[in-house]
């Protein structure tokens, strides 16, 4: 496996510059960039015009990774080709965020066959659900095949997310590589480093994604209670402060983060299901516990790699976790950087959502508030 | 140093590894504030934790305080609800759940109160929210905010809930819920029970009003408890008032005596209150008083087990007077016996004794003043068996009207009497009394009458026997002056001799008005002498009424006379003789045009259905002379015209409307009419639509009844044998012609028929058509097959209607002597068509009638043979084969009907059509006879005894004369 990484900002343009020649056949562009610099489009047709014969698969995000760099407002292309690894591209446009299992069902049966190792997904970030669309996944392919991927990011604007795919770019589209052979190897590992605190409480009515009482209460006005001053600017001040959600029959807890708030019928949307019955209990964390969170998560990739050492990372993280750490953001990749080493390649976003399964395995589900990361090695 | 500020210096000012030295203090200053953050905020941290910890286990505590709580009002047996003061559910256990199963899936915490209370009115749990559910709600909702006491709600499904809300402190409300619906019913049910015992008492009282008897209640210490109205009204004006609860009964009784009310009392007050008082406290059954104002009454007392006294007080004064009553009417009866024209006498029943006896009685029996008494009623009796009959007939219906007996007076003359009895008491004793009249002078006028009237009925009888042979002696010369008059007649025409003919017209004109005299007054004997009968048939109305129209039109014609028929197309069909149907028109009509003179003639014909009987009605309407009421009262009697003048101006025989009646009468209707002189007539003929023969079952009943002894089979009777499947039907014809002097053989299939008939060799067979395996018509094939059967005649017996099968074999046409020349032409018209060659053969042994006939065809083109009998007939077949044969029925060797049997058994001459002509109107029988190689055919539905035996009669002379020899 061959990797270069391209990186493009206003002051420098893209350095090193981009090559010019075909690249191999067996060989996909991870783009990762701004909203707006993907909206525009003159970016990734350069690296179209440049990259001939990579297929192109890229989101907005809500900030970008390269190497041990956390930077925004610039676009990364990570050009990887595969020695013995097939691939193989479907993508497909969400309507509504209720078709999300059809669609991801539907996605996942068109890669599926024998030799599909792993499917990897860059989804629309505010139009789809998560859980759903990770349920379809899951259901359309054979067993042993993992699923790892992101939902796309706007900054912290939540008013548009885009999604790369050779049929093009746009909002509200789903798109995903199937990496097929044997010499394949794929670790992942999915950590938050979030602390639920305050008391446990039940989820007394809830639709869907959408919750609209907690103990028989308002669930907004009990948030905008924890807020504070930071209420006035929602949804994104809700990062802070995600909730821990465990289903009325117990089992693992999920972290699941608001999208969006409706004033008028005092609710909430989620990027995933919200179950009634359920428990929810709000989490808080610090600098030091996502630190340990992301080296966690890194270590748990490993794992599936055996003795070999990633030839590519690539880290989806949430933008909550960013809007904790500010200016020490970085000190996650830097960890990360330190269980891998410096041969491997490092990529990846801040996200809307983070997809995977658990630390353990099973099936893939969505996240929030974590550091997931998807190893790439090739025999 | 700070990771954070490392980064910031590399990142801002390109700083790696050694700050310089200028910098040095600065980075180690802003190095501590980091660290010192980080520090501070660990310690903030930590707190947090801590305080969160506390938290947490607060919490628990608090939760685990409301699981208590919880499990608390879970063991209460009322349902809870607390909402918060902004009226939200906090928290409800699961009994009230229980309460309201209906409203299970709104069950949560945070549900609104007014959402519940809307729900319970929408899903109708209380549903006396639904006259006015705004306002129901409404005022729950401000009595949950503002609870008062409990209060009740009737749920729908009968269950009656109590609801106590309270304020909490906090400003939020309380619910405990009771289902009260067992207190609710127990309530009901103890009102239920107090209305019953209030029901109870007053039925009580009512039956104790209602009772025909007075009745009254003592208690223990003589006081009156219960009584009812009749008690009081017993009780004159002087205690009536006196009677009320709570006065003593001693009371009672000095006011009725002071008041004269008790007559036994009258100078002995004290001594009689004394012992009624005695007899009130110790009652001994029953005893009577009697009260002043003339009533008495029956008084039963009884003590009752707590020491009153109950009493219940009838009034007999009816029966006491009844009593008195019969001694008085017993008294007058034995005057009104003794006054009586007839004998009377009581006897008892056990001995028979005479225990009274009028005069009447003593002097009819020729007995010595009152000597009857104390006699044996038996010996009066003439025979033994009278008595014992009278005895049986009183036992068995307690009276007799009327007996006649023969009785016997003392001196030993017997005498008929007539006796009416009755079942009495006779002092005390089952008896009767007897009444008698002597009827010995009626009874001889009755035999003299009987004797009388036997000789009338063979007068009349002879008579009409007479005229039956008469009339047929007299048509036959009929016959040669009418047809011969007629053939001269047309040779006169044609020669032109007018003079001539005017005198053969007379001759013609009486020869038919004698025929027509004879037909009637035939009609008319054989009617008187019960021998005209039925020959029923269903025929289409339409073309009969045509059919008679076109031949009364000529006549009607002739007196410019204009015939209107009214007849609906589809007046439908008619089960009856079609003969006398049309003859009855037939005389209307020729009557109405004969009296009606350039007016119209109407023949009307309707359907009538009422309840039983759908009729067909015919109306004969004229607008001729009319008739008086006397003369319309004569009209139908025989030998009658409205007026003997009219004989002379109208001619006729006056026999027309008799005979219409009788045949109208005969076929189950009647003919009436509406007349007024000058104006005209109107006949309205009446009959069934189906006519149904005279059930022979009556006649076979009637005879079961009389117990005739049977008739023993005389020795060499001709046997008869009976073929038929049917055991009632066997039995029916076995006693017909046992009673006829036959000697009654019976098969009851085809096969046994076959064997005995070669055994038996009967004289006669009867037989069955339907009959199962081998029916009827197989029998006979199978014996017209059998040379040693084949002579014995058949006679057919069935209830199915074979002129169909009949019609192939049998004659075509008949024609009645004398000969209508335009019926003959129609007749040979009709089997064999006119164009060809014709040839007919005429079998007839009168030579004038033969000779008439054959001028009559010849004059038609056809070739005609003559045979003298039906030998010669037979002979002359073989020699050629005729297109239709003119048969008469009556001649010397061979007759027409074993002609007709020859000719039907011969392949070849099967189909000739034959035109019988025949001296007499064909009988049914005749018909029948004709219709195929069958002797007869008899219907079931119409056979009689004496049908059968007159066809035995007729054809046992003929085929058995060696086995009648010997008949007396």
């Amino acid at each position: 496996m061959k990797t270069a990484q391209y990186k493009w900002s206003q002051s420098d343009g893209w350095r090193p510059n981009l090559p010019t020649g075909d690249v191999g056949r067996q060989s996909v562009v991870f783009v990762f960039g701004a909203r707006s610099l993907v909206q525009a489009g003159t970016l990734v047709g350069e690296l179209r015009d440049h990259l001939k014969g990579a297929a192109m698969l890229g989101c907005s995000t809500s900030g970008e990774i390269a190497g041990d760099v956390v930077v925004d407002d610039s676009v990364i292309a990570t050009l990887v080709d595969f020695e013995h690894t097939r691939l193989r591209f479907a993508s497909a446009t969400i309507g509504e965020a209720k078709a999300s299992y059809d669609v991801g069902k539907e996605l996942a049966q068109q890669l599926n066959d024998a030799s599909l190792r792993h499917v990897f997904v860059l989804s629309d970030g505010l139009h789809v659900n998560g859980s759903d669309l990770a349920h379809g996944l899951a259901g359309g392919v054979s067993e042993g095949v993992s699923i790892t991927g992101g939902l796309s990011g706007d900054g912290t604007n939540f008013a548009e997310t885009w999604v790369i795919a050779d049929g093009g770019a746009g909002p509200q589209r789903v798109a995903t590589v199937g990496l097929y052979g044997d010499d394949l190897r794929i670790g992942y590992g999915s950590m938050g480093g979030w602390q639920p605190f305050g008391p446990l409480r039940t989820i007394t009515r809830a639709e869907g994604n959408i919750l609209y009482e907690l103990d028989g209460g308002s669930a907004l006005d009990l948030y905008k209670s924890y807020l504070g001053p930071h209420a006035d600017q929602l949804p994104s001040s809700a990062l802070l402060f995600p909730i821990l959600v465990t289903e009325a029959k117990g089992g693992q807890g999920v972290v699941r983060t608001v999208l969006s708030v409706d004033e008028q019928n005092k609710s909430m949307t989620f990027a995933g299901d919200i179950p009634q019955g359920g428990t929810a209990q709000l989490m808080k964390t610090n600098v030091d516990d996502l630190v340990d969170g992301a080296t966690a998560a890194a270590k748990a990739s490993l794992s599936g790699l055996g003795d070999r050492r990633p030839d590519l990372a690539i880290l989806v993280s949430c933008v909550g976790r960013k809007l904790v750490m500010k200016q020490r953001t970085e000190e996650e990749i830097e960890a990360i950087r330190d269980v891998f080493g410096r041969d491997t390649k490092i990529s990846g976003f801040y996200s809307y959502g983070e997809l995977s399964p658990f630390m353990h395995g099973g099936e893939c589900r969505l996240h929030n508030q974590t550091m997931t990361i998807t190893t790439f090695a090739e025999d | 140093m700070h990771r954070l500020l490392r980064r910031q210096l590399r990142k801002h000012l390109g700083v790696e590894g050694e700050v310089p030295a200028a910098l040095q203090s600065f980075v180690a200053a802003v190095d501590s504030a980091y660290t010192d953050f980080d520090s501070d905020r660990a310690m903030v941290e930590r707190s947090q934790e801590l305080s969160s910890k506390e938290l947490s286990e607060a919490h628990d505590k608090a939760a685990q305080a409301q699981t208590r709580l919880t499990d608390a009002l879970e063991t209460i047996s009322e349902g809870f609800f607390l909402f918060d003061a902004s009226d939200r559910m906090v928290l409800c256990n699961s009994r009230y759940r229980e309460l309201y199963p209906g409203l299970a899936d709104l069950m949560r915490l945070g549900l609104e109160f007014e959402h519940l209370i809307k729900t319970v009115v929408e899903r109708g749990i209380v549903p006396d929210a639904a006259a006015r559910p705004q306002e129901w709600i409404e005022h729950r909702l401000a009595r949950h905010r503002n609870p008062g006491g409990p209060f009740l709600h009737h749920q729908w499904d009968g269950r009656w809930i109590q609801i106590s809300e309270r304020k909490t402190q906090d400003g939020g409300t309380v619910g405990v819920f009771t289902d009260v619906t067992e207190i609710k019913r127990r309530e009901e049910e103890l009102a239920a029970a107090r209305d019953k015992a209030t029901e109870a008492q007053r039925r009580l009282v009512d039956a104790i009003e209602s009772i025909s008897e007075g009745f009254s209640l003592y208690d223990a210490d003589d006081r009156l408890v219960i009584y009812n109205r009749r008690y009081r009204d017993m009780h004159g004006t002087g205690s009536i008032d006196v009677v009320k609860q709570g006065v003593s009964f001693e009371a009672i009784l000095r006011n009725a005596t002071a008041s004269g009310e008790i007559p036994d009392a009258e100078g002995r007050v004290e001594a009689w209150i004394a012992e009624r008082l005695a007899r009130h406290r110790d009652p001994k059954g029953t005893h009577i008083q009697h009260r002043s104002d003339g009533r008495w009454i029956q008084i039963n007392e009884r003590k009752t087990d707590d020491g009153g006294t109950v009493a219940t007080y009838t009034d007999i004064t009816d029966v006491k007077q009844a009593e008195q009553a019969i001694q008085e009417s017993e008294q007058r009866l034995r005057v009104i016996a003794e006054a009586a024209p007839m004998a009377v006498a009581i006897v008892t029943f056990d001995d028979g004794i005479i225990r009274y006896a009028n005069q009447r009685f003593s002097e009819m029996f020729e007995l010595e003043g009152s000597s009857a008494l104390g006699l044996q009623a038996k010996n009066f009796y003439a025979d033994p068996q009278h008595r014992e009959r009278f005895i049986d007939a009183l036992t068995e219906h307690g009276h007799v009207e009327s007996m006649e007996m023969l009785l016997k007076r003392a001196g030993g003359e017997e005498f008929w009497a007539l006796l009416a009895s009755q079942r009495v008491q006779f002092e005390g004793r089952p008896a009767m009394i007897n009444g008698l009249a002597d009827i010995s002078d009626r009874k001889r006028m009755e035999g003299e009458l009987h004797k009388a009237i036997w000789a009338s009925e063979q007068a009349t009888r002879a008579k009409s026997n007479f005229v039956a042979s008469m009339s047929h002696e007299l048509r036959t010369p009929l016959n040669a002056i009418i047809g011969y008059s007629e053939i001269l007649f047309e040779d006169a025409q044609s020669a032109g001799r007018e003079s001539e003919m005017a005198d053969l017209r007379k001759i013609q004109d009486a020869g038919k008005h004698l025929l027509g005299l004879i037909d009637n007054i035939l009609d008319l004997s054989k009617i008187e002498a019960g021998k005209m009968t039925l020959y029923l048939e269903t025929f289409e109305l339409r073309p009969m009424i045509d059919s008679v129209a076109a031949t009364i039109t000529p006549l009607a014609k002739k007196n410019g006379n204009a015939l209107v028929v009214n007849c609906a197309d589809e007046v439908g069909t008619m089960h009856s003789d079609l003969t006398k149907v049309r003859q009855t028109l037939f005389n209307l009509l020729s009557n109405a045009c004969k009296f009606t003179r350039n007016g119209t003639i109407t023949l009307t014909v309707l359907r009538d259905m009422d309840e039983v009987v759908d009729w067909v009605e015919f109306q004969v309407r004229d607008t001729g002379i009319g008739m008086t009421p006397d003369q319309q009262a004569k009209v139908f009697e025989a030998f009658t015209q409205a007026d003997a003048s009219t004989t002379r101006a109208y001619g006729g025989t006056g026999l027309g409307l008799a005979i219409t009646k009788s045949f109208c009468r005969l076929m189950g209707g009647d003919v009436t009419l509406v007349s007024e002189a000058g104006k005209g007539t109107t006949f309205v003929v009446r009959l069934p639509a189906v006519t149904r023969a005279a059930s022979d079952a009556a006649g076979l009943a009637a005879e079961k009844r009389s117990e005739r002894p049977q008739v023993a089979e005389p020795e060499h009777a001709p046997i008869v044998l009976v073929v038929d499947d049917d055991p009632n039907a066997r039995e029916l014809l076995r006693r017909h012609l046992q009673r006829g002097g036959y000697t009654v053989r019976l098969a009851a299939n085809g096969e046994e028929a076959m064997q005995l008939a070669r055994t038996l060799r009967p004289d006669v067979i009867t037989l069955d058509a339907l009959m199962p395996h081998m029916d009827g018509w197989a029998v006979l094939s199978a014996m017209k097959e059998d040379a040693g059967l084949a002579e014995i005649p058949v006679i057919m017996v069935t209830i199915v209607d074979n002129q169909g099968i009949g019609f192939s074999l049998g004659a075509a046409d008949y024609l009645v002597k004398p000969i209508d020349r335009d019926r003959l032409v129609r007749a040979v018209d009709k089997c064999c068509p006119r164009g060809a060659a014709r040839q007919v053969l005429i079998v007839e042994d009168d030579a004038p009638t033969s000779e008439l006939m054959g001028r009559t065809l010849r004059q038609i083109d056809c070739t005609v043979t003559l045979a003298e009998n039906g030998r010669v007939g037979l002979e002359r077949l073989k020699e050629a084969l005729p297109d239709a044969i003119l048969l008469d029925l009556m001649m010397p060797e061979m007759d027409g009907f074993e002609f007709i049997a020859r000719l039907r058994a011969d392949s070849r001459w099967r189909r000739i059509p034959v035109i019988v002509v025949t001296a007499k109107t064909l009988t049914a029988e005749d018909r029948a006879r004709l219709n195929g190689q069958v002797q007869h055919l008899v219907h079931k539905g119409e056979y009689s005894g004496k049908a059968v035996l007159a066809a035995l009669d007729e054809l046992v002379p003929r085929h058995a004369r060696r086995a009648c020899a010997d008949r007396p």
